[in-house]
């Protein structure tokens, strides 16, 4: 069952003169997310995914499009929001420490959400609430006193899930949540997000430039490239029969200790997406362009609901190597 | 003193924080155990009591003039504790009477503008774009308005009176503050966490009063003890002018320009204001310290 619908949404960010172009950071994306799934959202850093997350949640502006939400819709333009969607989709923050304000307990952050939207709540109960909730994340109450800075990385970042899902939200973003964690944390923060969600039956979107996590994680995955979605599927299709030179490009730069040569890796920087190529966006760094690449943007063309844009797809679609 | 923290946070948000152990039930254990800062609030307490009742207890009116003794030293057998003046005014009663004066100038102005300076540029610098840019162009505009010329203006127009020296002051030293709380308000809006509540549905009203108000308070704290002394020199300027307090009524900045011209022949006119004016500030200074560290939760 569908969750979470994105119909064709643009974020742009109006350049700060005239002069400034404006940045068309995501570009026509459309995806869905299903009820207690995970989506996998990979690509480089500018690709666009977290100004996507950061328009879900009402931080970056959305410019055109829609999305929905069980019975709740957002358009484009419109400033109020459903104040459901508040509660029903809470994000996730990069940077552990930063996400949390320095001079609130750990206690009271995790009980502002329920002061937002369960008035209904008192002090008390928004404090038991909000313990129990810490407990839940692997907090004992004795922490709950402390402030940020007496925690470490992974602590802080699961008291930000804590505040993430006290009001028990249907939809959980994560925007490089455990990017800036040790690879030891990482896991056990994964892990607790994947018991998390069994437990609450919790759509997650999982945004990561790292294609191991997002595998570990994800039942569907998207790969995003200069705002675009460039490829989606299972996370079996995308991994395992890669259909975009560009993902093909991203599973190849995996190093592996088996394989002794160095990982593959892509020729040029990332284009302006002020200025992006015309035809396809990934052309100007894609070793298989040909002129038809220059002329004409590829549709996303789904094969058994496995969506590639890419004009050449058919000829060039090989077994991931590994 | 406690109260120079800013007045918006009070109200249901102290009420929970008094009542569950938050930022300044904290804080208020951390300013107890600095020693400089708990030494400076009773020292402060006590300069209070002092001014407010020790004229009474003076056996000399501040303004009445002994013939017996001009420009005495300051002696036990006269009870002139602190000598007198050339026109044999008793300095003791007259130093704190004016520190009456410079205190409720000083604390009430130093008020007025955190009030208004804190509360203008925090929502300047919160909500930008073109509020910000006339809120502050409007800052721009007083400061460019004369000081002494505003000063006059309003005595010319309302006559002379304490409050307005308080409004005047006040009026030109929130503009310093809304700069400040501005800039600093700018730096914390695009802090994650700030975003994180505005994600989560917090009104403008409660990111100003729960995340940005509590991260200011630092910088606030010892900006406004700077501001106390800083008022009361600008008082005895205004004094001095002739558009402050007049004679026989006096403050502690009117009595050391006064013991200044007298520094050779009566050196105690000098020394006891200034003593008194020094230690205050002192304190404020101390205390504003204490108040920072108390505020910030990494310093335990």
């Amino acid at each position: 069952m569908t969750l979470l619908g994105v119909e064709d949404i643009d974020v742009v960010y109006p350049g700060r003169s005239r002069k400034d172009m404006p940045v068309r950071a995501v570009d026509g994306v459309s995806l869905t997310v299903d009820a207690g799934q995970t989506l996998g959202i990979v690509g480089e850093s500018g690709c666009g995914k977290s100004s996507l997350a950061r328009a879900l949640i009402g931080l970056a502006p959305l410019s055109r499009g829609e999305f929905r939400l069980g019975d709740s819709i957002v358009r484009a333009g419109e400033r109020r929001w459903p104040r459901r969607l508040r509660e029903e989709i809470q994000m996730v923050f990069q940077d552990p420490v930063s996400a949390l304000d320095p001079r609130m307990p750990a206690w009271q952050i995790v009980a502002e959400p329920l002061a937002i939207h369960r008035p209904e709540l008192n002090a008390g109960q928004r404090r038991e609430r909000s313990m129990a909730m810490l407990d839940r994340v692997g907090l004992t109450a004795d922490l709950a006193m402390r402030y940020p800075h007496q925690f470490s990385g992974g602590q802080c970042q699961r008291i930000a899930i804590a505040r993430a899902l006290v009001v028990e939200p249907r939809l959980l973003i994560c925007d490089e949540a455990v990017s800036a964690l040790d690879v030891s944390v990482q896991a056990q923060i994964v892990n607790l997000l994947a018991g998390l969600q069994d437990e609450l039956d919790l759509a997650i979107l999982f945004i990561s430039h790292d294609l191991a996590v997002v595998h570990h994680l994800s039942q569907r995955v998207a790969v995003m490239y200069l705002g675009q979605v460039v490829e989606s599927g299972t996370r079996e299709q995308v991994y395992g029969l890669p259909a975009h030179p560009y993902t093909r490009a991203l599973l190849a730069a995996i190093p592996d200790p088996a394989r002794l040569e160095l990982p593959a890796v892509l020729d040029g920087e990332v284009p302006s997406p002020t200025d992006p190529p015309g035809g396809c966006r990934f052309r100007t760094r894609c070793p298989h362009a040909i002129a038809l690449c220059a002329k004409s943007p590829p549709p996303a063309v789904a094969v058994n609901g496995h969506h590639a844009a890419c004009h050449r797809r058919d000829e060039l679609t090989r077994p991931a190597p590994g | 003193m406690p109260g120079a923290v800013p007045g918006p946070l009070a109200g249901e948000d102290a009420i929970e924080n008094a009542a569950q152990g938050g930022l300044f039930r904290d804080a208020a254990r951390r300013l107890r155990a600095n020693r400089a800062a708990r030494a400076s609030a009773l020292i402060l307490i006590a300069l209070t009591v002092l001014v407010i009742v020790g004229p009474w207890l003076s056996p000399h009116a501040y303004d009445a003039t002994d013939w017996d003794a001009i420009s005495q030293p300051p002696t036990l057998a006269g009870q002139h504790y602190f000598g007198t003046d050339p026109l044999g005014r008793d300095l003791f009663s007259r130093t704190l009477v004016g520190g009456r004066i410079s205190l409720l100038v000083g604390i009430a102005a130093t008020l007025v503008s955190l009030l208004i300076g804190v509360t203008w540029g925090a929502t300047a610098g919160y909500l930008g774009g073109r509020a910000d840019h006339v809120m502050m162009r409007i800052v721009d505009i007083l400061y460019a308005l004369p000081f002494m010329f505003f000063v006059i203006l309003l005595m010319v127009l309302f006559g002379r009176h304490l409050v307005l020296i308080f409004l005047a002051i006040g009026a030109i030293n929130w503009l310093d503050m809304a700069r400040i709380v501005r800039g600093q308000t700018l730096a914390l809006k695009h802090r994650e966490f700030v975003e994180a509540a505005e994600a989560m549905g917090a009104s403008r009203r409660r990111v100003l009063r729960r995340h940005i108000l509590p991260n200011l308070v630092g910088v606030v704290a010892v900006y406004a003890t700077l501001t106390v002394p800083q008022v009361i020199l600008v008082e005895s300027f205004l004094s001095f002018l002739g558009l402050g307090v007049q004679e026989p009524m006096t403050s502690w900045g009117a009595l050391v320009n006064e013991g200044a011209e007298q520094m050779e022949s009566a050196p105690w006119m000098l020394i006891f204001p200034a003593l008194f004016l020094s230690v205050t500030l002192f304190c404020f200074n101390f205390l504003g310290d204490g108040l920072r560290d108390a505020l910030d939760p990494r310093s335990d």
